[in-house]
Parts: structure tokens; sequence; C-alpha cells
């Protein structure tokens, strides 16, 4: 498992390009720094590649040319198992759709990283994920599955399954797109909130240009000439 | 549990009806081909057995077939009977040893087998409690039967009526169990034994009442004809239905006995040579037939096993169709699991963890499918019934 060396981004990406072969689309990010425990909004409008360069970082995706490295390894030179093990075990994800499985409860959505380790359950794992859907106010539904559970919840349980493996990095990709406004801000709130208390990266993908406010660094995607815009920060700190 | 296999079963109980056709498909073509193995190697192992343990099988010309399952597995049969003085004949001849045997009645629905003490010798039948029938109406219950019926020693049964309105017929006997006897995992476990003399009292040859001259003199009216040398009695005489000791002597025959009959007699002769010579002297009489047992049922369980091949062939059949929706349910499932399975792949699911995810499932419903199909075939081997009868 590839460790990053203090000190250095999270991420780093440089002439990445990516292109489907079926498509007209193309991606070019001549530049992208986060750093450890940095907030990046990823705002555009549908289409311009956002969760594109979200599946990139995460190594679902594979880019045609240039540079990137997530958490200390190459993702292009890295195999398919290595990206997949660093997705699984160091980085969170978060969907529009939430992405439970309808057979589990929430407690064992929350564990479902650890399933897909093929890790035994034991009761420290047990009480984590607890503790986990406790800290979003889910303590109570813990035992409920899916269907038994509100928009707001099933993504506050999807936050939790994200970091459970106490990742250095979380993707969220549109986690607000199919939850009310205030529903929405209230998820928000939790994820910015938790990745903070764990010193981890966040970039969060949105087209809702209210939400780039609450984190320290916005990009615009549809600007991707290795331009990062700068963006107040909520708590009124300096521009990036 | 681990990961793999937490997920396989939480998915299987969560698509409960799936799970359950699955596994009832897998279970049926598992029970037939396993029940049918089981039962014909049960049967083919101890009909052979059985026929093994019995040289030689003298009785009424006819279905050899016939002979052979009624003498060795008590099956009813409408073979011809033959005599006792045939049996006589036999053991005049001194070519090994005799057993009459007598079929045809039963008690509680179990054959009662009229036969002699050393039927018991040569099959090495104990009494587990009890003794062997020393008396007229006495019996001795296969274990089968004992456990059946829940008979103890003393207990008294009745013999089952031969035909319910035929008036001429004599009425059931009472009969005393005398002995039980040990299991031995045969057709014996399933019989009552009795003397033979008490199957030709229950076809009504002897029978018992009080003597006819007190009987003259405190039943005139039962008196038909009288002469010097005989007293002729009246239909309407009821006759004795049990034997008592008291009794005992009141058993008689009108006739001879030599006339009276068998179902057959099997023969133990010492060597190969007395069994030739008494076949072919048997063979060579009117009426009569000798067979070995061993070659009857060869040919009998030839028969038996073409129609476990015709099994096989469904079950074989059966196996096809039910791996054809299996294969059509796990496509299926596959499909119907896109979502879950690019959920797996986002978050970083090994590559392979999905077909393994659906292969584990399929194999535990495999396992579990199996597991039940044994334990059904071990259940259905021992209740289902005795092939012989449904032969």
């Amino acid at each position: 498992m590839p460790v990053p060396i203090a000190g250095s981004p999270v991420i780093l990406a440089k002439d990445l390009e990516f292109h489907h072969q079926d498509g007209d689309f193309k991606l070019q990010v001549p530049e992208l720094r986060l750093q450890a425990g940095e907030t990046l909004a990823l705002v555009g409008p549908s289409g311009c590649g956002k969760t594109t360069l979200l599946t990139l970082i995460a190594g679902t995706l594979q880019p045609i040319a240039g540079q990137l490295k997530v958490l200390g390894q190459d993702q292009i030179q890295a195999s398919e198992a290595q990206r997949r093990d660093l997705r699984l075990r160091r980085i969170g994800m978060v969907f529009q759709e939430f992405c439970l499985l309808d057979y589990l409860s929430a407690r064992d959505n929350v564990l479902l990283p650890l399933l897909l380790a093929n890790q035994p359950i034991d009761e420290s794992a047990k009480t984590k994920a607890m503790d986990l859907l406790c800290a979003v106010g889910l303590g109570s539904v813990a035992h409920r599955r899916p269907a038994a559970l509100s928009m707001g919840e099933r993504q506050r349980v999807a936050i939790s399954r994200a970091l459970l493996m106490d990742p250095t990095l979380v993707l969220a990709d549109e986690p607000t797109g199919s939850l009310d406004f205030e529903r929405g801000a209230e998820v928000l709130n939790l994820l910015i909130a938790a990745c903070a208390e764990r010193q981890a990266s966040l970039i969060l993908v949105t087209h809702d240009r209210t939400l780039m406010t609450k984190c320290d660094s916005v990009i615009d995607a549809q600007e991707f000439s290795a331009q990062q815009t700068s963006a107040p920060r909520d708590n009124g700190g300096a521009e990036r | 549990m681990k990961g793999l296999p937490a997920l396989a079963l939480r998915h299987a109980l969560y698509a409960k009806g799936r799970t359950v056709l699955v596994l009832l498909a897998l279970t049926i073509s598992m029970v037939v081909p396993l029940c049918s193995e089981l039962l014909m190697g049960r049967y083919d192992q101890s009909m052979r057995a059985r026929a093994a343990a019995s040289p030689l099988l003298a009785g009424a010309e006819g279905s050899a077939f016939d002979l052979v399952l009624e003498t060795l597995f008590f099956r009813p049969s409408d073979h011809e009977k033959v005599t006792f003085e045939f049996f006589e004949e036999l053991s005049r001849a001194q070519k090994g040893l005799t057993i009459p045997l007598h079929l045809g009645h039963s008690m509680r629905k179990y054959p009662l087998v009229g036969t002699s003490q050393e039927y018991h010798e040569q099959r090495g039948l104990q009494p587990a409690e009890g003794h062997l029938p020393q008396l007229n109406g006495d019996v001795v219950l296969g274990a089968t039967v004992a456990t059946a019926l829940g008979a103890n020693l003393g207990d008294e049964f009745f013999s089952d009526p031969p035909r319910l309105y035929d008036l001429t017929r004599p009425a059931p006997m009472r009969l005393l169990v005398v002995g039980i006897l040990a299991p031995t995992e045969t057709a014996d476990d399933g019989a009552v034994f009795t003397a033979v003399q008490t199957s030709w009292t229950l076809d009504g040859y002897y029978h018992g009442h009080r003597d006819a001259e007190s009987l003259a003199e405190t039943s005139p009216e039962l008196v038909i004809s009288e002469a010097p040398d005989r007293l002729a009695l009246s239909g309407a005489l009821i006759e004795d239905n049990s034997f008592s000791q008291e009794k005992a002597q009141d058993f008689h025959l009108h006739g001879e006995q030599s006339r009276l009959p068998l179902s057959s007699v099997l023969i133990f002769p010492p060597d190969a040579e007395s069994r030739t010579i008494l076949k072919g002297r048997i063979n060579g009489r009117a009426g009569c037939q000798a067979v070995s047992p061993s070659a009857v049922l060869d040919d009998l369980l030839g028969i038996v096993f073409k129609i476990k091949q015709l099994l096989d062939r469904l079950g074989f059949l059966l196996s096809a169709a039910t791996m054809a929706l299996v294969v059509l349910v796990a496509a299926l499932s596959l499909r119907l699991r896109q979502r879950e399975m690019q959920t797996m792949d986002a978050l970083g699911a090994p590559a392979g963890f999905k077909l393994r995810l659906v292969g584990l499932e399929l194999g535990l419903i495999f396992v579990t499918a199996a597991a039940l199909a044994t334990g059904l075939s071990l259940l259905l081997a021992r209740i289902l019934p005795d092939l012989v009868t449904l032969l």
C-alpha cells in the first residue's frame, strides 16, 4: 500500500487526458492538486466531466495520458487490483443514488467495505459501524433495511459507510442531488464535519453553487485549463 | 463469518422465493437417482442374501417367481399348493433337511407363516423374549411386527378372517404370543410364525369342540344322526376359537394329514450332488417343481434393474432440466443485481468478487440441497414399502 510522503499532495494530476472511445467528450486537466485535509468543490453543468474526473481519481477509469497520483499511488502505473484495493481501503465513496444494498440492514451496509475486503466482522467492527450511525443520528434504525429508510437517512448511511475504513480521501458525487434543500444541507454539513474530524480530504462534485462556500476551494470543471478558481472559505479563511 | 459467505447467505435469505425454488428443484433432481440407488442397492443385497440362504425350493407347478417370492418374502400369492405327503416323500429321500411352509393366513395384516422349528434354526431366528411355538395356537412375532403392534408375551390376537362374508370359512382363532424374535433385517422381521398344524386349523382342517358323546347328552338338539360307531352333529355346533391347554386335546382332524396342503418345502441339501439329484427328481414329477431361488431372483432382478435404468434416465433428464433452470436463475440474478455489482465495483471490491459471490450463493444452495436430498433419500429408503410387495 503506497504511503504519501508527509506534505505531499493527496491528489496530484498533471496533463491528464481522458476520452471515451466511442464519444466526442474529452477531458483535459492541466493540473490538479489537493492537500491533506482540504475540501474541494468540483462544480459545473451536467456533462462537463465532474463525475469522470472523480472516477479517474478513484481508479475506476484509466486516463489515456498524463500523470495521476492518488495517496502516493501512481494510478496509471498501478494494476487494477492495486487501484481497487486503494479505493476500498483508503478512499471513501459517496454517491448521488446512495448505492446501498437492499438486502443488508443499515448497519451491515456500513460494514460493506469490510465485507468486500473479505474480512471477518468482529465485535469491534460492529461497534464502529454503530458509532458511525449514531454520529449521524441513525443509531435507532441501524437494523432497518434501506427500503424502510427515508432518502436523507439513506444518504447518511452511505456517508457512514464511506467513513468506516477511516479514509484519507472522500469522493462524494452529488451527495445532495436526490435530497431536498434542507436535507441536502444537513447531509453536507455532516459529511464536511466528519472529514474535518478525521483530517480527510474531500472532493465534492456538485452543480449547486451555494455549496461551494462550504469548501476550501472550488474548481469549475468546464474550465479545465489548470485554473483553480478561488472561493471564500465558509469560516472566512484565506482564498486559494 | 467472513465477507463473501456472509453476503452470499444474506442475499440467499433475502431472495427467499428464488432460493426456495432453486433449492426444491435441485433437491428433487438429486432425490430421484439417490433414492433409486439406495433402494435398489438395499433390495438387491437383501434379496440376494435371502436367496443364497435358501438353496432349493420345491412347490407346485406354476410361476417360479410367485413360488420364490411367496416362500422367501411371504408375498401373498395364489400359487397352487402341494400336499404334506409330498413333504414326507422329500423327507424320506434323505437328501437334506426339509422344512414345510404354509402361507396364506395373516394376523393383523402381517403374514402368518406355518412352519417347523427347523425353519428358525436354519434362518438363525432367536427369540429375544419367550420361546418358539410349542403348542397349537402359539405364535412368535417378528421384531417389526412386535414393535408395530406393541405386543408383549402373553398377548392374544385373533387371526384375520380369510374372507369377511364367507360363512363356510372357519372363524378367526385366538393366537397366543409366546415369543418375540430378535431383529434380523430380513423378511422374517415382518412375519408371524406358528406351527403348521395351527395354519391347518385356520384352514378349517383341524377343529376343536367338546367330546361328541358328552355333547349328545347335554345338547341332544345338535345330534343329526346316531349310529353305533358314528355320531353326526349339526352345523350349528359352535367350534372352539381358542387353543387353551385344556382344549388342546379336543383339536382333531377328520381325514388324513398327508393330504393337507403346504405352500412349499424348503430344502437344504448337504452337497451339490444331492441338490442336483433332488431337483431332477422333483422336476420329473407331474405337478411339481424345484427351483434355485438365486437363479429365479437373478431373472427377477434383471427386470427390476431395467426399471432402474429407466429411472436413471429420468433422473438424468430431470437433472439436465434443473441445471438449465439454475443457469437461467443465475443469469437473471446477475442481471437483476447489476446495480449492486456496480456499487461493489465502485467501492473497490476485488476483481471476480461478484462472480464468486453468485457462485458461492449457488454453492450454498447446492450443498443445502445435497444435504436435504441425502436425508430425504435415507428417510424414503427406510419408510418406502418393501419392493417385494410391489412386484
